[in-house]
């Protein structure tokens, strides 16, 4: 029997946890009470609430044992792979390979989110110089510095030229501070000149071959140091297959996204999607459990929807969200403001996308890498961000800054000034740091401003 | 002669003077001034400057930026709307070395090429672009970046962009009784081109630019920027430097994130200068004269 859907603490989800367990409830083998994550340090949960969902619960479990997985990773003999910066390409291509675990350093900024001060993750990243006017993935520097949140990688990418100033920075740094990187050139996107030839990229866009020629070679080079990672050739059927694994994860994220946005009544907060989307990007470092984790979770709002329930009233205002937050809480007040989430654009969509399957595999993916939002114009992103939200009827666009990153500057205003255009639908820019607690108020008023506009527009 | 705006050293400004525009690099001192690029948090001082002050400008025939850094690309965004100026947004790798990566170089030399002859800029014969190498060459072979000649602590300034600020700043540090000899900003030593090889017949001029630009100068921007130490290293020890000044706008985290760097490679001092427009700070007038007050007391 579905249970009704609500936001409940993580004291609330122990309670229920028990007597799950107690009523015979199987879990999967990282499953286990919410609880036992602050007891290692995970302190900011207590400041969230969670969807009382089974699925969820699996969700996050999922989500926090991550480190442990990587660790585990390690003693079994697998070879790490740390991928940055690309979010959703390299990764597909290791997991094409037994033996390898792939995953994004940069995940490490929420790290202070979740730990709060217990990680300490920050302080070590002022320590190197790099401070509170750098975006919070600076905590990743501190995280390789701190060598307890995941394994030392025995692999290190980054794709560099077309990405954000914050990340190139700080991955330089860690170069610098003794970690050999492979990095991989990423030419910034731009529809092909007049006459020039050009090749469609997922998501609709165009690029000149010549760009999509050049990041394809620049993939061959990580292809090859897969291989001499992992000591056997990674073939392009190996690689058709990873594509195939990939794009049925993604395939997975598309149906639970189409089905929360258009639902009637919201069947999933926003900050279960997020963390769901985000398993797009490296699987959670397990392929195979995060496509389990998430058709379970889309099992679960698909009754949810057929049962016409979910979360806040049906008059929520429907919300379009850029950008992700680094501080997690900050998606549950959306609902508490009296909105829903109601389309998506985390600044990694070509995660989302279906990697073409009727292509060589390196084609296929560089064509991938090149539609990443981040390396082509924001006015790109800005037609995406249209398109959805007309699709899924959305009210209104909530721009979230990414405080002290590059790309947070101007894109808004870009981004806003398209919307506007476009649609003609109300935007507001919010700024999220990681721990968010001493912004909240205004972050309220602002979250409520938008929904009070949305209602206005109705009448 | 219309004029052609460009911020980044990488851009040579011998192929724009062989398409019949002048080349104009760097901003100058109107930080106040408004246009495209709105003064917002977060948002680079020099950037808004530069863009501002060139599509203000009657004379400008067009605006290049490059790709090194992320505002320098929003910020063409924002241009090309509310911009009438023509712009052109250049794309420069961050790697260096690998054929493929040098080549997509050439093509953007090749694209911006076409991009002012579109404007209504000549369209110049491979020879004319040989023409215009040899003499910048020439320039450069018998000019020598300007270092102060007065007497006082030697110092070496690294940094990027250039502006009105440089030259404040450069004069702050003489009054204080210290003297530049080493300028590593964007105007100075460090971005200055190899010199141009013996031409054989059959030599594209795209590919020696490439050489001489691309190969031969070390950004902050390059990955990894080793040779940006390495040629510090070099040029540090050669010009007798007692100290290092860093001089960055605020935002700039590829510069920023440096500072621990540069501090931690060379046995000098370093300070840093952070710029948000206006003129020098009291703050970093104060700091320039500590460090080269503490220097004094070291001799």
């Amino acid at each position: 029997m579905m249970r009704p859907p609500a936001q409940i603490t993580l004291a609330e989800w122990d309670r229920l946890h028990e007597r799950s367990r107690a009523a015979g409830r199987r879990e999967p083998a990282f499953g286990g009470p919410l609880g036992r994550h602050v007891q290692d340090g995970d302190v900011g949960l207590l400041r969230l609430r969670f969807d009382n969902s089974p699925a969820a619960l699996d969700l996050w479990n999922f989500l926090l044992t991550e480190e442990q997985r990587l660790f585990a990773a390690r003693a079994a003999g697998r070879a790490i792979v740390g991928t940055m910066k690309d979010l959703g390409t390299v990764p597909v291509m290791a997991y094409s390979l037994p033996g390898v675990t792939a995953f994004y350093p940069d995940g490490a900024w929420w790290i202070p989110c979740i730990m709060e001060r217990e990680a300490g993750l920050l302080a070590i990243a002022d320590s190197l110089g790099i401070g509170e006017s750098f975006c919070p993935v600076r905590a990743m520097l501190g995280a390789f510095e701190s060598g307890a949140h995941f394994p030392e990688p025995d692999l290190l990418t980054c794709s560099v030229g077309a990405v954000c100033d914050d990340f190139s920075a700080i991955a330089q740094r860690l170069e610098k501070l003794g970690r050999n990187i492979l990095w991989w050139q990423v030419p910034h996107r731009r529809p092909p000149d007049r006459g020039e030839a050009g090749v469609p990229l997922p998501g609709g866009l165009e690029a000149p071959l010549e760009q999509v020629a050049l990041v394809r070679g620049e993939l061959a080079r990580v292809r090859a140091a897969l291989q001499e990672l992992s000591g056997r050739e990674l073939s392009d059927g190996d690689l058709r297959a990873g594509i195939r694994a990939a794009n049925g994860i993604r395939a997975v994220l598309r149906e639970l996204r189409e089905t929360v946005f258009r639902a009637e009544i919201a069947p999933l907060p926003a900050l279960e999607l997020l963390v769901a989307e985000m398993m797009a990007l490296h699987f959670c470092s397990d392929r195979d459990a995060a496509l389990e984790v998430l058709a379970g979770l889309l099992d679960e709002v698909r009754r949810r929807v057929a049962a016409g329930a979910g979360f806040g009233a049906p008059d929520a205002a429907r919300v379009f969200w850029v950008n992700p937050v680094a501080d997690l809480a900050v998606m549950n007040l959306l609902e508490e403001c009296g909105g829903r989430i109601c389309g998506t654009e985390f600044l990694f969509t070509h995660a989302l996308d279906a990697i073409p399957r009727d292509l060589p595999p390196m084609e296929a993916l560089a064509r991938t890498a090149l539609s990443d939002p981040m390396v082509g114009p924001a006015a790109d992103r800005a037609r995406r961000i249209c398109a959805d939200a007309r699709r899924f009827g959305a009210e209104a666009v909530l721009i979230s800054r990414i405080p002290g990153a590059s790309h947070c500057a101007l894109e808004g205003t870009i981004i806003a000034d398209v919307v506007a255009r476009e649609l003609g639908l109300p935007t507001v820019e919010i700024e999220v740091p990681s721990v968010s607690n001493a912004v909240s108020p205004a972050l309220v008023t602002r979250l409520t401003a938008l929904v009070e506009t949305v209602r206005m527009r109705r009448s | 002669m219309k004029r052609v705006f460009y911020a980044s050293p990488l851009v040579p400004s011998e192929l724009i003077r062989a398409h019949g525009f002048l080349p104009m690099m760097g901003a100058g001192g109107s930080f106040r001034g408004s246009g495209p690029v709105p003064d917002a948090a977060g948002v680079c001082a020099f950037l808004r400057a530069f863009v501002n002050e060139a599509c203000a400008s009657d004379e400008a025939a067009a605006v290049v930026l490059t790709t090194e850094c992320d505002q320098m690309r929003r910020g063409g965004e924002l241009a090309a709307v509310h911009c009438d100026v023509p712009l052109f947004l250049m794309d420069v790798p961050a790697t260096r070395g690998a054929p493929a990566v040098q080549a997509a170089y050439v093509g953007e030399l090749r694209r911006l090429g076409r991009f002012l002859v579109a404007l209504g800029g000549t369209r110049p014969s491979d020879e004319d672009i040989w023409d215009a190498m040899a003499e910048a060459d020439q320039s450069r072979r018998t000019s020598f970046p300007s270092v102060a000649l007065v007497e006082g602590v030697p110092l070496a300034l690294l940094g990027g962009h250039v502006s009105g600020r440089n030259g404040e700043l450069a004069a702050e540090i003489e009054r204080c009784g210290g003297r530049i000899v080493l300028d590593g900003t964007d105007r100075g030593a460090r971005t200055r081109p190899a010199p141009l090889r013996a031409r054989s017949a059959p030599d594209d001029p795209y590919d020696e630019l490439a050489r001489v630009y691309f190969d031969a100068l070390p950004t902050v921007c390059e990955r990894p920027n080793e040779r940006l130490y390495d040629w510090l290293r070099a040029a540090l020890a050669e010009s007798g430097a007692r100290g290092l000044v860093l001089l960055r706008y605020v935002w700039c985290d590829l510069w920023h994130a440096e500072l621990a760097e540069l501090e931690r490679a060379f046995d000098l001092p370093v300070l840093d200068i952070d710029l948000c427009g206006e003129e020098l700070s009291p703050r970093n007038r104060t700091r320039v004269q500590a460090l080269i007050e503490a220097l004094q007391v070291r001799t």
